[in-house]
């Protein structure tokens, strides 16, 4: 949800096609996990259908990097 | 054609902020407070009852907040105390974030107390990741748990300043290898402060209100 809000702010308004996303193994969330929430995060918001791609890092970042916006 | 936006953001950022904006009110209203983090049932709201009465029986202003995803019971619990409590209903929520704490005291006077409790959802992963402004971070172990979890959870009890093994009265019970128990905290954070406790017996409760 942290993400999806962070993402709409930055996009001011834009229709969001992807978010790159560092995400840490030891920040507590599995790429799994956020993978399955990010489609349900995402549903009737500027990020609605935007693909997320992740970068694996080894502590404990998670950290949206960029965006790409229409 | 579609552009690319630059954040370099952590997600977590809006938490962070906040939390440091009550860590200033916080120091500001002198009121030192104190996260409280544990798995579900080991013992943080039987500990809490009796940290809060022994307290308010010393004539120190105490206060508690605490979250759960359903029921106030823990607040009823605590109240008897007769410190000032509140409950934070999550609603599913795994941990407790800055914005609940912020929520709370808007409307909730703390003027003169000295002590802020916040007992989180029982969770060993999630709360960790959320700052809430507090100025010592406590783990509790319980005895029935096992000895291993800290190897199990290194996160959690890295994150703390202060562990607590409770529910010592157990220990004979439960078979619970204290050595073993005390090497693997070492092992998840080294240095890491210990306290040997119990409700029950209040064995460890003098160590405990002097950390406060």
């Amino acid at each position: 949800m942290h993400l999806v809000e962070l993402a709409e702010e930055a996009a001011q308004g834009q229709r969001i096609l992807s978010l790159q996303v560092r995400l840490g193994r030891a920040s507590c969330v599995t790429a799994e996990a956020l993978g399955f929430c990010f489609e349900l995060a995402c549903a009737g918001s500027l990020a609605e259908g935007a693909r997320l791609e992740l970068q694996e890092a080894s502590g404990s970042e998670l950290e949206l990097i960029s965006l790409e916006v229409e | 054609m579609s552009r690319r936006v630059e954040v370099g953001q952590a997600v977590l950022s809006k938490n962070d902020e906040l939390a440091a904006g009550l860590r200033k009110r916080f120091d500001e209203m002198g009121l030192r407070v104190i996260n409280v983090v544990s798995s579900p049932g080991s013992g943080k709201t039987e500990w809490l009852q009796l940290t809060l009465s022994q307290l308010t029986r010393r004539g120190r202003r105490v206060a508690a907040l605490v979250g759960d995803l359903e029921t106030d019971r823990d607040a009823r619990r605590l109240a008897e105390s007769g410190a000032s409590v509140r409950q934070i209903g999550t609603q599913g929520m795994c941990h407790l974030e800055a914005f609940m704490i912020e929520d709370h005291l808007r409307e909730w006077d703390l003027t003169g107390v000295e002590l802020l409790f916040l007992e989180n959802v029982g969770n060993l992963v999630c709360p960790i990741g959320f700052d809430l402004g507090q100025h010592l971070k406590v783990v509790l172990l319980s005895t029935p748990e096992g000895e291993d979890k800290p190897l199990k959870y290194p996160g959690a009890f890295a994150w703390a300043d202060l562990v607590l093994l409770s529910k010592m009265d157990l220990a004979p019970a439960t078979g619970f290898d204290l050595p073993f128990a005390l090497a693997n905290l070492q092992q998840a954070h080294p240095g890491v402060k210990v306290l040997q406790t119990s409700a029950r017996t209040g064995q460890g409760l003098e160590e405990w209100l002097e950390q406060l």
